[in-house]
């Protein structure tokens, strides 16, 4: 009986991975097959030209990149010390709760409502307008709760025996944390980097009204500019276009390119993590 | 640490061996010498000093157990240092007791001429040089043929029972001095029995077997490989 | 009259309502081996974590009585703390080395309290490993990873580490619970080398060790100080029937 139960566990599971890698599959075949015919050199290396319906889509790639990047600039500080300040110096157990809950509530926030904070405050109140800045800003604190989570777990799995050793040598907290704990936790920190450049990349409501433009003819000069972004230029491309049939072929072209610049930024951060693994090992 | 402390405890019992030989020497050599002074050297300073350091090596041992813990040949030897401690202490108190019937004899006229006692007394010495060595050395063949030289002080003391005995016969006035000797003979034999023991100690160290009181092999052994 | 490195006078702890340590007069003597010995819970490793106040990090701690370190009041608010614990060195019970290089391990201590120049980091993290018996066996192997020695050697390095600073004190907790018997051998023959110019104090739970090891002994039991002596007496003649028992093996 236990070895039935056993064959009937390996085999539901292994289907289950078939299934989720089967549309897996499905969805970049069908994006590639979509999209391939509208790949070329000029597509990722020339901006829009007669209206959308050719040239190429390198101002949507360059603010996609900007946006995420700055996302991380914005997020990645903020979530480690937020976290460190969680696991490391905070004392009470009641405030703690009170932040976690509040974090956790953040990160099940539907990505539009951060659309509209972002217009409020960065937009109107900071008064940036719509920029690359605001949207960078926005999608920074939409991807926060990610970071802070992934940063606490990682700060919480290193052994407090590190903790110890450091103090007992005569370091402060603070020396602790910077030279010993961080560069430990730093491999774990990284996985909740990966994940939330993956999202700043991809969403299109926090950036409609914060930073994306459907069409510029210059690429941003300062932080202030507009910019074009990929995934709203597929949104825009699908609603707003003005010749379906040609556009429809852009519009799955970006999408794979949305595809391979997520996983090229995902790519440098998992190099990354596996540097700092491989020092790190225990 | 405990090898350290063994090996300054095995000097100590070292000198304490040879402080015990030199009481024996001294002892006879008052009586052949009709030296009363050296006598009383051997009873009140060597004595004293002898007892002391019995004492304080067993201080040591007890304490070398207790805090060392000691295995195998450590342990071998640290018993065996205990035994020795005290046979040696016993040795040095018959040659206290010998001193006494120095003292007793030299003012008296002389029974007879002193051959036998003095042949002991020189075995006796080269057995306890002998054992002191094969202790130093850790040598077998040294302890086995100190077991094996007891058959001849044994013999001597024999001999002189039977001469003393005949003597005193003759002349019933001599019989206060002839026990005496008999009784420093005795001592003299017991004193070979203990280097012997001294002798089985080492044994014991160097062939982890305990070889008490097996001289008639020994002996045997000995004959069948040539010595003696 | 030997000097006393540390004094423990009158020390009580709790943690929280539970009472810890029991009215605790121990004097540690200069560069000698003190062993604190006891049954599990005895409050013996307590004991040891109060001397570099590494209690200090334990919500609920509450203390009272002093402990001079050559006269002052460790916590006298005077003191400072990072400077206590450069003078008093700690080694744990499990071999905890950063996972870092050999010799980024050594350096640590140095580099947190300011020290940066190469030359002599280097000449401290040599002389440190000497000190810990380990420079033969890492000396060519200084940027390997800490993590990649053995368990007696990760341990050593360890020592190496709280060493490097030049502490006063060492403190051990347990040090060789977690190795073989001949890594406990070679840290039993490192801390006879160590006595020289550290003071020495150990927790241990294991009565040879500390027989062999050190010179004075205290036994506590249950968070009370019931014997504090020479080693060579408590060993061999107890006064309280308490350590006589414990010694015998009756429990514990």
């Amino acid at each position: 009986m236990r070895r039935f139960k056993e064959i009937l566990g390996f085999i539901v599971s292994g289907a289950a991975f078939v299934v989720m890698g089967g549309i897996l599959l499905l969805i970049m075949g069908y994006i590639i097959f979509r999209g391939a015919s509208a790949i070329n050199w000029e597509f990722i290396s020339q901006g829009p030209k007669e209206g959308m319906t050719a040239g190429g889509i390198l101002p949507a790639i360059v603010g996609t990149a900007l946006l995420a990047i700055g996302a991380i600039l914005f997020s990645l500080p903020l979530g480690v010390l937020s976290a460190i300040y969680l696991t490391e110096y905070s004392r009470g157990t009641r405030l703690k709760s009170v932040i976690r809950v509040g974090v956790n509530s953040l990160s099940g926030v539907p990505s539009v409502v951060f659309g509209l904070f972002g217009l409020a405050i960065f937009v109107k109140l900071f008064g940036l307008g719509i920029s690359v800045l605001a949207g960078a800003l926005t999608l920074g604190v939409m991807v926060l709760p990610t970071i802070i989570q992934a940063s606490e777990e990682a700060l919480l799995t290193v052994p407090k025996s590190f903790r110890e050793a450091s103090l007992s040598l005569g370091a402060s907290r603070w020396q602790t944390t910077w030279k010993v704990i961080l560069p430990t936790a730093l491999p774990n920190i990284l996985t909740g980097v990966i994940l939330a450049i993956g999202r700043a990349a991809g969403e299109t409501a926090p950036i409609m009204f914060t930073a994306a433009a459907f069409y510029l003819l210059s690429l941003p000069s300062s932080p202030l500019d507009k910019v074009m972004a990929l995934p709203y230029h597929i949104y825009a491309l699908m609603t707003e276009g003005t010749h379906p049939e040609k556009q429809t072929a852009i519009a799955y072209g970006t999408a794979l390119i949305l595809l391979v610049v997520v996983s090229l930024i995902n790519a440098v951060a998992v190099f990354l993590r596996i540097r700092a693994r491989k020092a790190k090992k225990w | 640490m405990i090898e350290d402390r063994i090996r300054e405890l095995n000097e100590r019992l070292v000198v304490m061996v040879t402080v015990a030989r030199n009481m024996v020497e001294c002892s006879v050599r008052a009586l052949v010498e009709k030296d009363e002074d050296l006598a009383h050297q051997v009873i009140e300073r060597d004595e004293v000093k002898l007892n002391q350091m019995e004492i304080e090596n067993l201080e040591d041992a007890v304490k070398i157990i207790a805090l060392y813990q000691p295995t195998a040949t450590n342990l071998r030897m640290l018993v065996t240092a205990l035994a020795v401690n005290r046979d040696v202490e016993r040795i040095g108190d018959h040659a206290e007791n010998v001193a006494g019937f120095a003292l007793y004899l030299i003012p008296r006229p002389q029974l007879k001429p002193l051959i036998d006692i003095p042949r002991m007394t020189e075995a006796v010495m080269r057995m306890l040089d002998d054992s002191l060595r094969s202790m130093l050395n850790g040598d077998e063949k040294l302890a086995k043929e100190v077991i094996v030289a007891d058959s001849e002080v044994d013999q001597l003391d024999r001999q002189v029972l039977q001469d003393v005995i005949g003597y005193m016969t003759k002349d019933p006035a001599s019989i206060d001095r002839g026990t005496r000797l008999i009784l420093i003979s005795q001592n003299l034999e017991r004193i070979g029995d203990l280097a012997t023991n001294i002798a089985e100690s080492v044994l014991y160290v160097t062939k982890s077997q305990l070889y008490l009181h097996r001289k008639k092999d020994i002996i045997r052994e000995l004959k069948e490989k040539g010595y003696k | 009259m030997v000097d006393a490195k540390i004094r423990i006078e009158n020390l009580n702890l709790w943690f929280g309502p539970t009472q810890i340590l029991k009215q605790i007069n121990i004097s540690v003597t200069e560069k000698q081996v003190t062993a604190i010995m006891g049954p599990s819970g005895c409050g013996k490793s307590t004991l040891l974590r109060t001397l570099n106040r590494m209690n200090d990090l334990i919500e609920n701690c509450r203390r009272e009585g002093k402990i001079y370190l050559d006269n002052t009041d460790i916590f006298s608010p005077e003191v400072d703390i990072y400077e206590l614990r450069k003078r008093v060195g700690m080694v744990f019970q499990q071999p905890n080395p950063f996972p870092m290089s050999v010799f980024d391990n050594v350096a640590y201590g140095m580099r947190i309290h300011g020290i940066h120049n190469r030359k002599i980091i280097s000449e401290h993290v040599e002389r440190a490993l000497l000190d810990a018996n380990l420079w033969e066996e890492v000396g060519d192997k200084l940027r390997k990873s800490a993590l990649e020695l053995s368990g007696g050697q990760q341990q050593r390095l360890c020592i190496a580490r709280a060493l490097a600073i030049q502490p006063e004190v060492l403190l051990l907790d347990e040090p060789a619970s977690a190795l073989d018997p001949i890594s406990s051998a070679k840290l039993e023959e490192l801390i006879e080398k160590l006595k020289t110019n550290y003071t020495v104090v150990i927790v241990t739970h294991n009565l040879q060790q500390a027989s062999r090891v050190s010179q004075w002994t205290a036994f506590m039991m249950l968070g009370e100080l019931v014997e504090f002596g020479p080693t060579e007496q408590i060993f061999t003649a107890p006064r309280d029937s308490r350590t006589e028992n414990y010694l015998r093996g009756k429990f514990g």
